[in-house]
């Protein structure tokens, strides 16, 4: 009688893909606990702009890979920040804008900058990447010990 | 400030399985972990032969061929139902009152399978159907299916009345728990505790559970 053990000598080499195909389950909602929900709690007690915090999302954009997407208009400029600048009427004769206090006009004047929240490097620096890493291993290893052949 | 930059998509992609090899092989071996050869997870050459050396002094082997021939009547089952149950009859009855008995069984099996067909939720089911998750999609927004599909909201679909609105009215379980309807309406739960309300209309009030509803 020939025994058929190729189920089991499949098994026996493709842990490495069974864990990667658990890991493809799980990572947009490990993704959301680990990185997503600190990340707003966190911006929330610094204060930052309330369309910005809103606006951030998680697309599953390939096999194993997420993207953190925000698609506020601002958001690149809040991010990265941007510097002080000069700025002066190009074709007309000046500058022109209102505010609850009246009517401004200038010929050019400087236009103060803003250092930006730096989130990227702030969750990097934080730890929450490495979290996100450490859950899904963490996640990946007892699905293989529940899973395992005894 | 840099007009060229307002409307620009901020991305931040995140990979698992990183380009580099070394970092791979590094990620590999964390979820790899040290495992035992017998763990059936190491991936380790030699553990077919070893699996080999286990059948051979255990009595594994005649447990494989036992659930392989369970396994074959399963398939010639499945492939072809008629014959096979012939034959298994014709094998048990072949000395006696063969023919009646199998005419016998034959219309049980008959009447089984229509009514197993025309059971709830299988091929033949004659009620009309319904698709509710389909028919509630089309009538949400992008934003809202995008949230939906992150788990910041969700679409309770019920068959419990008291959880709908009827009659053009707005309901929910605080209005249940309110007038306490809400154990009218929800099916008592062995485990769950039951809340009395009282007479304290619009509160809820978790001091005063009734003692003769505890079943302690």
């Amino acid at each position: 009688m020939s025994l058929n053990l190729d189920v089991t000598k499949m098994r026996l080499e493709g842990v490495v893909g069974r864990a990667f195909d658990f890991i493809d389950t799980i990572i947009v909602d490990t993704a959301i606990r680990e990185i997503l929900d600190p990340m707003r709690d966190l911006e929330v007690s610094r204060l930052h702009a309330q369309g910005f915090i809103d606006s951030w999302q998680l697309e599953k954009t390939g096999y194993c890979a997420i993207e953190l997407i925000n698609e506020f208009p601002y958001a690149h400029l809040l991010e990265y920040g941007w510097s002080e600048a000069w700025v002066e009427p190009v074709e007309k004769l000046a500058l022109h804008w209102t505010d609850p206090q009246g009517d401004h006009f200038s010929k050019g004047h400087w236009r103060r900058g803003f250092n930006g929240y730096h989130m990227i490097e702030v969750i990097w620096i934080l730890g929450f990447y490495d979290h996100f890493q450490d859950s899904l291993i963490e996640q990946a290893n007892r699905f293989l010990e529940d899973t395992r052949m005894h | 400030m840099p007009t060229d930059r307002i409307g620009k998509v901020l991305r931040i992609p995140i990979e698992v399985i990183p380009e580099d090899e070394e970092k791979l092989r590094n990620l590999i071996n964390e979820i790899k972990g040290d495992r035992d050869e017998g763990g059936g997870v190491a991936v380790d050459p030699n553990a077919v032969a070893n699996l080999n050396k286990v059948m051979e002094k255990t009595n594994l082997k005649d447990i494989m061929s036992l659930t392989k021939e369970s396994i074959q009547n399963v398939v010639s089952f499945a492939k072809a139902p008629a014959p096979f149950l012939l034959s298994v009859f014709l094998r048990r009855f072949a000395k006696g009152a063969g023919a009646i008995a199998l005419a016998f069984v034959i219309m049980e099996a008959i009447k089984f399978a229509i009514n197993w067909m025309m059971a709830d939720g299988m091929p033949l089911d004659r009620r009309f159907k319904r698709y509710i998750q389909a028919e509630v999609l089309g009538f949400l927004d992008r934003l809202f299916k995008a949230e939906l599909r992150q788990g910041f909201r969700s679409v309770i679909v019920t068959t419990i009345g008291g959880l709908r609105g009827g009659r053009g009215q707005v309901s929910g379980n605080l209005f249940a728990i309110a007038t306490g309807d809400i154990n009218a309406k929800i099916p008592m739960n062995f485990y769950a505790i039951p809340i009395d309300t009282g007479n304290s209309k619009g509160m809820r009030n978790f001091g005063s559970i009734p003692r003769n509803r505890l079943h302690v």
